[in-house]
């Protein structure tokens, strides 16, 4: 099996409601995939499996070959799977090098003194805060927020890098670095897997969709094949929705 | 190390040699008092040295320093002192470990409150065996260790405690913790195991508070459960760090020497209100400076600059 995460047969309930209801799917190394679907389908429920924040009550999770479901989060995230949040979660009084720090100095360098500040220096000018150094993360903006989170994650060389949402908010231009940002990552070698509802980003960034609707997994395939899929096409704007490009 | 790390440092040698020289200075009561601030000082510090970064609130405080003072009271006058130290710090880490890994999971008001009832619960279990085993509800401490000899020892120990401090701060341990302060998903999701983290950092804290009983215990002579294990030590260096401020290590001890001094006072001129006013201070401080005398000391600062 060379996938670099195989997902089978995950489920996992919130009381009365299936958040996620039986996925199964792969990537592939190098692989950039977006996971989409409309609000409530899931999307964030499965990162949290993926990333064992959830519990899956069935199912098995092989990344890397290994089973990684019910490990403890930091064990997962030194086996190199790092992620970002949806609402941005920077460490509040660690100064943003401190906070890509913690990913050097627990992740799977575990790179401490000198040489693990001068490769923070260099994560946060490759996410363009480079300016930012000494700045508590309350004092940036929005997207710079989610740009220290991004390096937060990169810290811990990730092999795959879970983004939740990290394109949503961002202006034209904002969004055009952001894009070409992920694609170098990608280029890097790191494989990509995005949440995200920006369809100009999905079909640039992106080789392969999965779509889910209700916590099923309801199409996948190349971009321009699921977008055009009318199962989708219904689950994202219902049956007599007017079909528009953009933010959906 | 930075130019104002080296400074610290050489401030910090001065005082203590300043601090060492007490016992020949002042009388009796100036010693007793030094005695009491000294010891407050170590506890206040070691307890934010724990509950400041990851800011769980521990009431556990008096629980290992009973237990210090206890093995004081049992070994002291069969074992040197040394020894008499060290199983102190044993019992203590093994204790701290015991209770770390099964409560360092709870989270905010769950963990307080369980860290008051284990002070309790290890109260009632010295009661216990004292009252069915050995028969003496209370013992005598007969030592020869001089008041001069305790103010030293703990004097050491407040040193050691700050090198400690500095240390971690500078550590990857240090930023494990802050990053759990801050949000312990996150801390995790870069790889950092918080649970241990937190129990070590709970281990030693609390090895720091077990000595202090130990050490205290000779000044006694007599003790039982209810004076080993009073719960308003905890409440007291609780109080005495929020003061100080906890965010900086030398914050602890800014609340310490006002509140020593204050509660003398009104335990000298006030005893039977003391509890009363003790209370009221505790709501002052939390009201009126909720992030301590270093906070703003650090704002007066910046202020003018």
């Amino acid at each position: 099996m060379s996938a670099l995460l195989h997902v089978e047969g995950l489920t996992r309930r919130f009381g009365g409601l299936t958040a996620v209801d039986a996925l199964s799917f792969s990537i592939e190394p190098g692989e950039v995939v977006g996971l989409l679907g409309p609000n409530g389908s899931g999307k964030t429920t499965v990162l949290n499996l993926l990333s064992g924040a959830l519990r899956a009550d069935t199912g098995r999770i092989a990344f890397k070959g290994q089973e990684i479901g019910g490990r403890a989060v930091h064990t997962i995230a030194r086996l190199g799977m790092a992620r970002t949040f949806q609402l941005v979660r920077p460490l509040a009084s660690l100064s943003c090098h401190d906070n890509v720090l913690t990913g050097l100095a627990f992740g799977r360098s575990r790179a401490w003194g000198a040489a693990a500040q001068a490769t923070a220096d260099t994560l946060l000018e490759r996410v363009g805060l480079g300016r930012a150094r000494d700045t508590l993360p309350a004092e940036l903006t929005y997207i710079d927020q989610k740009r220290l989170e991004l390096a937060r994650a990169l810290a811990l060389q990730p092999e795959l890098l879970l983004l939740d949402e990290w394109l949503a908010g961002l202006n034209p231009t904002e969004l055009e670095e952001g894009i070409a940002l992920i694609r170098s990552l990608s280029g890097q070698g790191i494989t990509i897997l995005l949440v995200e509802h920006v369809m100009d980003a999905i079909r640039s960034l992106c080789g392969r969709l999965l779509v889910m609707n209700t916590g099923r997994l309801i199409a996948s395939g190349p971009p321009q094949q699921v977008l055009a899929d009318p199962e989708v096409v219904r689950a994202y704007l219902g049956d007599d929705g007017d079909v528009g490009g953009g933010d959906a | 190390m930075s130019r104002r790390e080296t400074l610290s440092i050489l401030a910090g040698a001065l005082a203590t040699a300043i601090l060492a020289c007490v016992p020949f200075l002042f009388g009796d009561y100036g010693l007793s008092l030094a005695i009491n601030i000294v010891s407050y000082a170590v506890l206040a510090t070691a307890w934010s040295l724990f509950s400041g970064p990851t800011r769980y609130v521990s009431l556990a405080t008096v629980a290992f320093f009973g237990i210090g003072a206890y093995t004081t009271a049992v070994f002291a006058e069969t074992l040197p002192w040394p020894a008499v130290l060290a199983i102190a710090a044993v019992i203590g880490v093994v204790v701290a470990a015991i209770v770390g890994l099964s409560t360092l999971r709870l989270s905010g008001v769950y963990f307080v409150i369980f860290s008051f009832g284990l002070a309790e619960l290890v109260r009632q279990l010295v009661t216990w065996w004292e009252v069915n085993k050995t028969r003496t509800l209370g013992r005598y401490v007969f030592t020869d260790i001089t008041a001069a000899q305790i103010y030293w020892q703990l004097l050491a120990l407040a040193v050691l405690v700050f090198v400690v401090g500095f240390l971690i701060g500078r550590s990857r341990l240090g930023l494990a913790l802050r990053a759990i302060g801050d949000d312990e998903t996150v801390a995790r999701h870069t790889g950092i195991d918080t649970t241990r983290a937190k129990v070590a950092l709970f281990v030693l804290s609390t090895v720091f508070m077990t000595l202090t009983g130990a050490i205290m215990a000779p000044r006694w002579t007599y003790i039982d459960p209810a004076i080993a294990f009073n719960p308003v030590v905890s409440f007291t260096v609780l109080i005495m760090a929020l003061l100080g401020g906890v965010h900086r290590l030398y914050g602890p001890v800014l609340g310490v020497v006002p509140l020593a001094l204050l509660f003398e006072f009104l335990l000298a001129r006030f005893p039977n209100h003391f509890s009363i006013m003790v209370g009221l201070v505790f709501i002052l401080i939390v009201y009126a400076i909720p992030r301590g005398i270093a906070g703003l000391l650090e704002q007066a600062v910046r202020r003018p600059a």
